[in-house]
């Protein structure tokens, strides 16, 4: 056991890219060695890893509680659904069809080898500007408001995309409306020649690649001048703004950040559901689902997220196995994230794995200047304050 | 357009309205003492409702009027709302072990609980057939050692917690918090009850709810208008009374301003947090019980959310923080949700939206703190 607490506490001491290398060589073996249900969950866990990194952009990194990143999940998913269900009739014309049985007659448009990479892109561009656009009218609500405004457009958009052909704009035409989105199986996206389903590995690979890109992509933006930006906006906005941060155009440039992430994680999850899936199911207890991992793993921690989300997941799977006959009644399942969350929030606020205070370390001769002559910025009475 | 205004619409906006009020004014009296979204103020409303159903008797009517069950319902709802409080914000405000552990037992104990009663069978059966004041009893009687218990593992909590690493809770950690609460007392609802609509037998309806008892501009007001009209008004009344004239009154709104000067002045400040949720769960009770009057006596476990969400969209909309806010707010919604068709769940979000692009605060709000 100490064995173990040593070696994981030896592991805990390397530096993130070392850390980062033996957790994705360890991601590229596990479909080799585990069977097919354990494969299936795992891309559960990988599609909702992209989700929860980009919704700690706005949560963990700018400090704004964003309680509507179902929002961009749902567009990422239906924009890559409509655009793979795009077909060239043999007569010229563009139809689209997202729960026809049979598909159209015609030729696929985004039916080429690799379309699903653009497809990604498409998805990730549209939620951008999405999330810039719904960030432009948050710009002057502070604090709880910020919240509250988020969760209001997520739950407009969630009505408006069961508008029938009654309504201004028929949505269902892109989202099937109750019934759901079932795209035909000539539709399916197909890459290195593999049609994508989710026992076949490639899709592991593009669900494990939107992860890296997305680990890689949080990570420098953290680093980055923007990254201390957002982190001087969360700790203080009017200071932020006195020491000359534009707050209004760094909180834009998160938002697009966390839109394209979450518009990532909306196409993976087309392509892990193979393409059948209901807008209906992205209601506000997603949102709480994604930010619970996020919160349970550490907000403004890159691999809080990823552990929260994977412990989340995982224990919600298991919970939905048969064990012998007994079963945890599905609802039962949001009594337990509300307990965890509780619990989490009493003993462990930030988290299971928080962020680590960033910073060059200090050499030698600097720790060794600091204890022999305290820096001081001024006296109050017979105490330094620095 | 003669459609959009009918006097039909202006008896269904008001009434729609009056009870809005009703549950907005409660998020903002927490919202106002403590800054504390409390998004389980929802899910009371809910409750309201149900636990008046449990009294009238759902399958088997005990011929109880409605209007005599709303007095246990307040009780029940009232003391929800101090539990709470007791089990989720007053640990994060105050670092007492005893504390800790009753809520992390009580917590845990009503999930388990629940799990076992839905895997031992119909809940809705067990519940109305052995007679729920039975199983009301036996949970009293099952609790007490359970309390004595948790006072007694207190200090190895308070052990665990230190040894877990735990840092000192801001604003965020109890909205979150807030949110699984509400989860939590939403999925009990949903096990206890069923997913279903339930409604209210009709022996508990008196009969001069649904009888027109006089009529503005040609449309008949029913009864239950009236009734609704008439309860929202007087509470408001007195509730401006109590906040204004009383000694609990002054308490609560000199900790709304500064709890530390508060407490220093000799008041007690958790004792006022909890009468805050009492008064304003009683007042989700009423509520609860009056929709269920305005929809015809039918009720289901998602109205705490649905209603609930819209009713604080009023108190955004109003001011949060801000009790003649709230009210102003309810109205205000009430309107738009009575002359759209009532069914329209995203107009009242988008009436927020737009109100607080010109004013961000609300229309009756207080400056909000930059720091979440």
């Amino acid at each position: 056991m100490s064995f173990l607490a040593a070696q994981l506490r030896r592991l805990g001491s390397l530096d993130d890219r070392t850390q980062g290398l033996i957790a994705l060589a360890l991601a590229v073996v596990l479909p080799f060695v585990v069977g097919r249900t354990f494969l299936n969950t795992s891309l559960y866990i990988g599609t909702y890893a992209v989700l929860a990194l980009g919704l700690n952009v706005v949560v963990g990194f700018t400090g704004l509680l964003d309680l509507g990143f179902v929002l961009f999940l749902a567009t990422g998913a239906v924009v890559t659904s409509f655009l793979l269900s795009l077909t060239r009739t043999p007569d010229g014309t563009v139809q689209w069809a997202v729960s026809a049985s049979g598909g159209i007659e015609g030729t696929q448009i985004f039916g080429f080898d690799g379309s699903i990479l653009l497809i990604i892109l498409i998805a990730g561009s549209v939620c951008a500007l999405v999330g810039v656009l719904r960030g432009l009218p948050t710009l002057r609500v502070r604090g709880d408001y910020y919240a509250i405004v988020t969760l209001g457009i997520a739950e407009i958009a969630f009505e408006t995309f069961l508008w029938d052909e009654n309504s201004w704009i028929n949505f269902t035409q892109f989202t099937g409306g109750a019934f759901g989105i079932k795209l035909p199986r000539a539709d399916r996206p197909v890459l290195l020649g593999d049609p994508l389903r989710w026992s076949s590995p490639t899709v592991y690979f593009l669900i494990l690649a939107g992860v890296v890109v997305a680990v890689l992509a949080t990570h420098h933006l953290n680093r980055s001048r923007v990254g201390r930006a957002l982190a001087a906006i969360r700790l203080d906005e009017t200071a932020a703004r006195a020491c000359g941060v534009n707050v209004n155009r760094h909180k834009l440039i998160a938002f697009a950040v966390s839109g394209f992430i979450g518009g990532i994680g909306g196409a993976l999850f087309v392509v892990w559901k193979e393409g059948t899936y209901s807008v209906k199911s992205f209601d506000v207890w997603q949102s709480i689902l994604i930010l619970c991992g996020v919160v349970l793993g550490g907000m403004g921690s890159i691999r809080g997220a990823l552990v929260g989300i994977t412990v989340l997941l995982a224990i919600d799977q298991a919970l939905r196995q048969n064990y012998g006959g007994v079963t945890v009644p599905a609802e039962a399942l949001n009594l337990i994230y509300g307990f965890l969350l509780i619990v989490v929030m009493r003993f462990r606020p930030q988290g299971l794995l928080p962020p680590v205070r960033r910073g060059r370390p200090l050499t030698e001769s600097e720790h060794e200047a600091l204890r022999t002559e305290p820096a001081r910025l001024f006296r109050l009475g017979d105490k330094d304050v620095s | 357009m003669s459609s959009l205004l009918t006097p039909e619409k202006l008896v269904d906006a008001l009434s729609l309205g009056a009870l809005y009020a009703l549950i907005a004014v409660g998020y903002t009296m927490v919202y106002g003492i403590i800054r504390l979204i409390n998004f389980a103020h929802g899910e009371v409303f809910m409750l309201g409702a149900f636990w008046a159903l449990l009294i009238v008797g759902m399958d088997e009517p005990t011929g109880v009027n409605i209007f005599v069950a709303l007095v246990p319902s307040m009780l029940m709802c009232a003391a929800v709302g101090m539990n709470v409080d007791w089990t989720t914000y007053l640990p994060l405000r105050r670092r007492l072990p005893r504390s800790d552990a009753l809520s992390i037992l009580s917590l845990g104990l009503l999930g388990i609980g629940a799990i076992f009663y839905k895997l031992t069978g119909d809940a809705a059966h067990v519940w109305y057939s052995d007679g729920a004041h039975t199983a009301i009893g036996w949970g009293v009687i099952g609790l007490l050692p359970i309390v004595i218990f948790a006072l007694a593992l207190g200090e190895k909590l308070e052990w665990l917690g230190r040894s877990l690493g735990r840092v000192a809770s801001d604003r965020l950690s109890a909205l979150i918090t807030a949110i699984g609460m509400s989860l939590i007392l939403q999925t009990l609802a949903q096990l206890i009850w069923g997913a279903e609509p339930r409604a209210f037998p009709e022996a508990s309806l008196p009969a001069f709810l649904n009888e027109s008892v006089f009529s503005i501009f040609g449309a008949r007001v029913a009864g239950k208008e009236l009734v609704i009209w008439v309860a929202a008004i007087v509470i408001m009344v007195l509730l401006q009374l109590l906040v204004t004239r009383t000694k609990i009154g002054t308490a609560m709104r000199a900790c709304s301003m500064d709890q530390k000067t508060a407490a220093l002045m000799g008041i007690s400040v958790d004792s006022v947090i909890a009468f805050t949720f009492v008064i304003g769960s009683a007042m989700a009770a009423i509520a609860g019980v009056l929709y269920a009057v305005k929809v015809g006596g039918s009720i289901s476990f998602r109205m705490g959310y649905y209603q609930g969400l819209i009713a604080f969209a009023a108190a955004v909309l109003g001011g949060i923080g801000n009790i003649k806010g709230a009210m102003l707010g309810g109205v205000l919604i009430g309107f738009v949700q009575g002359f759209s068709g009532g069914g329209n769940f995203s107009l009242p979000f988008v009436v927020m939206i737009l109100v607080l692009l010109i004013m961000p605060r609300g229309i009756l709000g207080e400056p909000q703190a930059t720091r979440a």
